[in-house]
């Protein structure tokens, strides 16, 4: 009886000692207050126990459910980020919170940072070197933390960390590993500066580091989270990468300050297996350091620029961009933008077919003209993509006194090849010698005015060619410029060469008038084209203007025929049509259109393109169809009539619950002109179907087919 | 032969010199506007009190614009404590008008119509002069309202001259409230004063608006 109680009491005894020994051997988290719901809260801690001035981590962890989020530090458009208040034994001390790195969340149109799923949030600990081996420390947290989904609730929870002081400290392996896990995506200091640049739109932050420019080489995607509200959250981040680390374009928000300022922040680059890393980037005011912006970068959520990897340099990419555009070039001649500069061309050429050598001449003027022009262009680009822009083909006629000018040419050009007027017969007598020397200087310019119109055709067979050079350094952007110009002036230049074409073109006579009074119907067709342009970018207001002004430039012109042949009569008709050329032009400089008025999206009965709006569709498991267009691309006006409205396209999107969304890059817009480069472009058009159930979209071609959109629609549709 | 005559030749140059330099000088030109200072985009919206109210009806007048969201924590924040009903008070004693927004969509947190607006009016102890039904969000958007709250006060002449949060300290913690700055009040004593307020733009927080 005795053997038997003596052996319970030793057993219980036995018992009551393993469970004080086992409280003294471990870490103990026990929660004593919360009242949270959406997520699951402990501390955890890397030691089982700790030792006397040894420093190591905690952590609190929160377990989310599913489709609920916490947020990171700077908690974007909405949101908190987690806090905590210490209760903290004598001598004990806590760090600030080591966030790992953040995800960006979008919300509708907002932009939140932050975390799905868990969060694990370190925290330095420190323990005096005067804790006595044997005692027990006990950290008393209160976690304050908004948990949002679409609505928002605000979690709290005090927790009680206990743990054992003993000589040497102790792993806790569990845990120590998901604390490390979340200290390996925490930013890590750049080996290089970091500096910001003020741009026209934003910022361009530049940091410098050599595992940084690897990670981007191999990113799945890239973002730089600022820690301040100077940014817009959600506008899409262009990334360009060197050998000496990364840039990125970022766009200000309505917070920024104006002028030069600090702009800290963190670039997250998630690897191609789903891991994260983050690098702390403290930009301070200055310039860019080299070998930081050589090749694009997939931004996050974006499409790889240029397709995959063919955006690095490589001789025979070069090459073969070169081509492509000498031949996109070629293709140009049947633009319709080109054409009526063409029909000048073409009776100049029938002019001088039949004296070989002055055809010749010519020939190489109007090359030179291309060339120079595009040269010219090409400058313009390189500059505008130093100074943070992203110019693309077609740039030019984004500005409304440009389109303004142009239309006024066209009306001028027009009325002279109707022979309303002869200025150059009545202002001096020609001589035949000096006829020679005006006809190629007209050559020239000739090939001016056609290079400046033509470029915003990006030709079919341009287009990625184009997008990948003008991703490249100045040189390549400047030799494929001049690889498109050559591609442009090839077909004439050779005709111009070739004796034989003489004998097929008529000797000059009567036919050659009437021949050049017809080519002024194509110049007045120009100016509606320009006009209609106009329209999109300064309204009927600026339209009004613009026919008022060539209502001047016909009055000043009848001036000039009637009283030109006296000296006052000539300066007071140059006054009036320099005047009718340059005042409407400036003026409709400041005239704008009214807001949502007369967009492409609203002609076309379509939503109006966002990021966020498509983040939002692609959420809600729709497919999306983009349209990439502006007023002064005559390519996409094609496509839009003889493809997207078609019966048969319009039936396939009513069918699948096609969203459809247009980008209007008719005036100048920096977000759809990085998008265009996210997707490897330099301009317009550019198609985009999403599937319906997610990922990146597919690019159609720049040439649409009623049966291509169907398919690409059908396709998208078949993915789910 | 003078189809390339002079003229023409000249025109083609100045042409594409005037344009290349129009480009150069509209590169440099133009920046970012902020908010402050606009005219305050005019709206048109029926209210709980069942009346349309426009934002020309009140020329002449400072106007407070509050957008809210019953459900909303931070909304809860300011309420619960009675601050946005002081502020609501104060403000419309001196004079101001103040308009109430839901910007929540239908079937979404904070949806309201107006049994359900005047209902929380009385339950809050509010004092807005209307509470405007939004919920095809037309206003919020035109406005960039963001948040929950966020805050616009709007000149006499109709140009605004606040917009951003209703504090100082973005949490959604009661305690906070004595220790922040309230910029809507501060706002409104510096026009009263007939100075620009300062901050006349700030981050607004909270919870995202429900469109």
């Amino acid at each position: 009886m005795r053997g038997i109680r003596s052996r319970i009491v030793g057993l219980l005894a036995a018992t009551f000692a393993s469970l004080v020994v086992g409280q003294a051997a471990f870490a103990q988290s026990q929660i004593l207050s919360t009242d949270a719901k959406q997520a699951k809260p402990s501390l955890i801690s890397e030691r089982a126990a700790v030792a006397p001035g040894d420093p190591f981590l905690i952590a609190l962890s929160l377990k989310l459910e599913d489709t609920w989020h916490v947020y990171w530090q700077n908690p974007g458009d909405s949101g908190l980020p987690p806090t905590v208040k210490w209760k903290l034994p004598e001598g004990v001390t806590a760090g600030p919170f080591k966030w790992p790195a953040p995800e960006a969340i979008p919300l509708a149109t907002l932009m939140n940072f932050g975390y799905e799923h868990e969060l694990v949030l370190p925290m330095e600990i420190k323990v005096p070197a005067n804790a006595k081996p044997g005692d027990k420390i006990t950290l008393t947290g209160a976690f304050d933390w908004l948990i949002c989904q679409d609505v928002c609730i605000p979690e709290k929870a005090e927790i009680a960390l206990t743990l054992p002081v003993e000589a040497t400290p102790r792993s806790n392996d569990a845990e120590s590993a998901a604390i490390a896990k979340s200290i390996a995506t925490s930013a890590m200091p750049l080996t290089g500066g970091a500096t910001v640049e003020r741009t026209k739109d934003g910022f361009k932050v530049s940091a410098a580091d050599g595992d940084l420019a690897d990670a981007a080489k191999s990113a799945s995607g890239i973002r730089f989270f600022p820690l301040g509200p100077e940014t817009v959250y959600n506008a899409p981040q262009l990334f360009h990468r060197g050998e000496a680390g990364v840039s990125v374009q970022l766009k200000a928000s309505d917070y920024a300050k104006p002028g030069d300022q600090d702009l800290p922040g963190i670039i997250v680059i998630s690897g191609g297996d789903g891991t994260l890393k983050s690098w702390d980037v403290p930009a301070k005011p200055g310039a860019a350091p080299a070998g930081v912006a050589d090749t694009a970068v997939k931004a996050a959520g974006g499409a790889p620029a240029g397709g995959g990897d063919d955006e690095a340099f490589t001789i025979a990419g070069f090459l073969l961009a070169l081509g492509a555009g000498f031949v996109g070039g070629m293709v140009l001649n049947l633009m319709p933008c080109v054409l009526p500069v063409l029909a000048v061309k073409a009776a100049g050429l029938a002019a001088t077919a039949h004296d070989p050598k002055e055809s010749r001449a010519h020939g190489l003027a109007y090359l030179a003209g291309i060339l120079v022009c595009f040269a010219i262009l090409g400058g313009i680009v390189v500059a505008l993509k130093a100074a943070g822009e992203f110019a693309g083909f077609g740039f030019q006629l984004q500005y409304a006194p440009v389109t303004a000018f142009f239309t006024l040419a066209m009306f001028a050009l027009g009325l002279n090849l109707l022979g309303v007027f002869e200025v150059g017969g009545s202002l001096m007598g020609v001589g035949q010698g000096l006829a020679a020397k005006n006809g190629t200087s007209g050559a020239f310019f000739s090939g001016a005015l056609a290079a400046f119109v033509g470029a915003p055709c990006v030709g079919p067979f341009m287009a990625s060619a184009a997008g990948w050079a003008l991703q490249q350094n100045a040189a390549v952007v400047i030799t494929m410029f001049l690889a498109i110009g050559l591609g442009l002036a090839a077909p004439f230049v050779a005709l111009s060469f070739i004796p034989q074409v003489a004998k097929i073109i008529p000797k000059p006579g009567k036919w050659m008038a009437t021949f050049r009074q017809i080519l002024a119907f194509p110049m007045f067709l120009t100016m509606l084209w320009l006009l209609w342009t106009l329209a999109g970018q300064t309204g009927a207001n600026g339209v009004i203007v613009v026919v008022g002004g060539a209502i001047a430039v016909g009055f000043g012109i009848w001036l000039a025929t009637k009283w030109g042949g006296s000296i006052p009569g000539r300066v007071v008709a140059g006054a009036v049509i320099v005047a009718a050329f340059l005042l409407p032009s400036a003026a409709t400089a400041s005239i704008k259109a009214p807001e949502g008025g007369e967009s492409l999206a609203k002609e076309a009965g379509a939503e109006p393109w966002s990021v966020e709006r498509v983040a939002q569709l692609q959420s809600e498991g729709r497919i999306i169809f983009v349209d990439f267009t502006a007023r002064w691309c005559v390519t996409c006006q094609v496509n839009k009539q003889v493809a997207i409205d078609s019966q048969k396209a319009r039936k396939a999107f009513e069918q699948n619950n096609v969203a459809f969304l247009v980008a209007d890059w008719t005036n100048r817009d920096s977000v759809i002109a990085s998008a265009l480069a996210e997707h490897g472009r330099a301009g317009v058009p550019l198609y985009l179907v999403y599937p319906a159930a997610g990922g990146d979209p597919v690019v159609l071609p720049q040439v649409l087919t009623p049966g291509l959109v169907e398919k690409a629609v059908k396709d998208a549709a078949g993915t789910m | 032969m003078a189809f390339f005559n002079r003229d023409r030749m000249k025109l083609a140059a100045a042409t594409g010199v005037a344009a290349v330099i129009s480009v150069a000088a509209l590169v440099v030109a133009s920046a970012n506007a902020l908010p402050v200072g606009d005219i305050a985009p005019a709206f048109k919206e029926a209210s709980a009190q069942g009346k349309e109210v426009q934002l020309a009806d009140f020329k002449g007048k400072t106007v407070v614009l509050e957008w809210t969201n019953d459900g909303c924590p931070f909304v809860q924040k300011h309420y619960n404590s009675k601050n946005m009903q002081k502020t609501q008070e104060a403000a419309t004693m001196d004079g101001a008008v103040w308009i109430t927004v839901i910007s929540s969509k239908k079937g979404s947190q904070g949806y309201s119509d107006a049994a359900r607006a005047n209902k929380l009016t009385a339950d809050r102890g509010a004092h807005p002069d209307y509470v405007l039904l939004d919920a095809d969000g037309s206003m919020g958007r035109a406005y960039g309202a963001k948040t929950t709250p966020h805050m616009f006060v709007i000149t006499p002449e109709g140009k605004i001259a606040y917009t951003g949060a209703i504090d100082s300290i973005q949490s959604n913690d009661v305690r906070d409230i004595p220790k922040a700055t309230n910029y809507v009040t501060a706002a409104l004593a510096s026009l009263k004063a007939g100075k620009a307020p300062d901050p006349a733009l700030t981050v607004p927080y909270g919870c995202s608006v429900k469109y």
